[in-house]
């Protein structure tokens, strides 16, 4: 019986893998379309999209097999209820890819100086949302606390960038409309962040039973 | 009543520090646990961890078996059951059992309920009468046996069996209703039945439950003990022993990396 429901386990958590791998990548295309300016890539990122969807559903089906005919309980039954919310974050994750590279496809044309600070706040989000798959894959709950701490060095991030973003728009007159597409897009990529984080919060109630709020 | 104090906290039973023995083999240690009124208490474990044992125990049944020796106190309603004045015949009214296989009499099933109200002594046939609708109205059996109460006990179906176990019990007015995997023999629908009138019952009597079937523990009690090899391992609400156990022995059997 454990064996059954062990494979199915990690069945699911393979699935997990490949969406946390696609997720990122769509990430990583949306913001390589922004500095590129490229429509096509932004446009591959929105075509990609609907895979993640499809995973996210493939994800919960197996899950509610699992539990109709494994009836996982206790550490089990934590892990399966964790994985559907974790799903639930990676698909959120996945729209946000797909908002940044609407405001590509948006901005078309326009010249768009990127701003300081940008890159960095992409690299640290991108490391919290590989951590936080991974330390759930590892189940390591200290690992968990870690990167959750993280969060706040975003949200200043964010605050920084934004900052300099409307001073650039009231002392340099530049075009409103990067600025605009620039601040919605450091506002998407601090939300990916905040999943990241409940992905932590999943953990720590699968490992504890316990729920934590960062 | 002396345990005024025990009815206002709702505590039936109080076990404390109970030992038993079969000639040398020890099958239940120091085991300590509160019984609540009105609720339904499961016990959970592998096969030989002390479980029927424990239950049989609460109605001091155990002592049918020659070598049985027992230590610690059992406190039902505030009395200790070993004490010397307690008369045996009376706890077992109190607190009836349900067993495993269904076990009813040779008789029609309108004997079969009856039975016990007549050994005590009841022969008005309308205050019969009226205990058996009763009864088999709680077993949640009456519409199905209405118009053949005099018809054989052994033409019922299996769950029907069962409940009629649980009818003759309710028919002498219990306060505790021991079960000793009532459903293991049952197929899935008697056994909801089973479930369903557990849930009922519960309102007014006191149910502890021994299950191999940890989902039935799930679905039906409020507190859940698990024992293993005569010990009581944890003892908590049944969502916290299902969900997030605090032992480790516990969370290995159920979620079946043992037992």
């Amino acid at each position: 019986m454990r064996e059954i429901l062990d494979d199915r386990v990690r069945e699911i958590d393979g699935r997990i893998i490949r969406m946390g791998e696609m997720v990122l990548e769509s990430i990583d295309q949306a913001m390589q379309a922004f500095r590129e300016q490229d429509a096509v890539l932004a446009g591959k990122v929105l075509e990609n999209d609907r895979l993640i969807n499809e995973l996210d559903k493939e994800i919960e089906h197996l899950c509610v097999t699992l539990a109709a005919t494994q009836s996982p309980l206790a550490s089990d039954l934590r892990h399966m209820v964790s994985v559907l919310q974790i799903v639930t974050d990676l698909e959120r994750v996945g729209d946000y890819s797909c908002n940044i590279a609407e405001i590509v496809r948006d901005l078309g044309s326009y010249r768009v100086k990127e701003p300081a600070g940008l890159r960095e706040m992409e690299k640290k989000v991108r490391y919290m949302l590989d951590s936080s798959i991974k330390a759930f894959l590892l189940e390591n709950e200290q690992f968990a606390y870690e990167i959750a701490a993280k969060d706040d060095v975003i949200d200043e991030l964010r605050y920084r960038i934004h900052r300099d973003l409307l001073r650039d728009l009231k002392e340099r007159e530049e075009d409103e409309g990067p600025i605009v597409g620039l601040i919605l897009i450091i506002r998407h990529l601090e939300r990916i962040a905040d999943h990241a984080t409940n992905i932590c919060e999943r953990l720590i109630f699968m490992k504890t039973g316990n729920t934590v709020k960062f | 009543m002396t345990n005024a104090v025990n009815e206002n906290e709702k505590l039936v039973y109080e076990v404390k520090g109970l030992n038993l023995w079969y000639g040398n083999d020890q099958a239940l240690k120091d085991v300590h646990l509160d019984i609540k009124k009105n609720e339904v208490t499961a016990i959970i474990g592998p096969s030989g961890c002390g479980k029927s044992t424990f239950i049989k125990t609460l109605n001091r049944m155990i002592e049918n078996i020659p070598v049985v020796r027992t230590s610690g106190e059992i406190l039902y309603h505030g009395e200790n059951i070993f004490d010397k004045s307690i008369r045996v015949e009376e706890l077992r009214t109190r607190v009836g059992m349900v067993f495993q296989k269904p076990n009813p009499f040779p008789k029609s099933i309108f004997e079969n309920v009856v039975y016990g109200p007549k050994i005590h002594g009841i022969r008005d046939k309308k205050l019969l009468m009226e205990i058996a609708e009763t009864s088999l109205r709680s077993a949640a059996l009456w519409d199905e046996v209405k118009d053949r109460l005099n018809d054989n006990a052994y033409g019922l179906s299996g769950g029907q069996q069962q409940r009629l176990c649980i009818a003759r019990c309710l028919a002498v007015q219990p306060d505790v209703i021991l079960m000793d995997e009532p459903t293991s023999a049952l197929d899935p629908i008697a056994t909801y039945k089973i479930e369903e009138l557990v849930d009922q019952l519960k309102a007014e009597y006191t149910i502890s439950i021994v299950t191999h079937s940890m989902q039935q523990a799930a679905r039906i009690s409020d507190r859940t003990a698990f024992f293993l090899m005569g010990e009581l391992i944890e003892f908590d609400t049944t969502e916290t022993i299902f969900s997030n156990p605090r032992d480790q022995r516990t969370e290995d059997y159920i979620t079946g990396r043992f037992g």
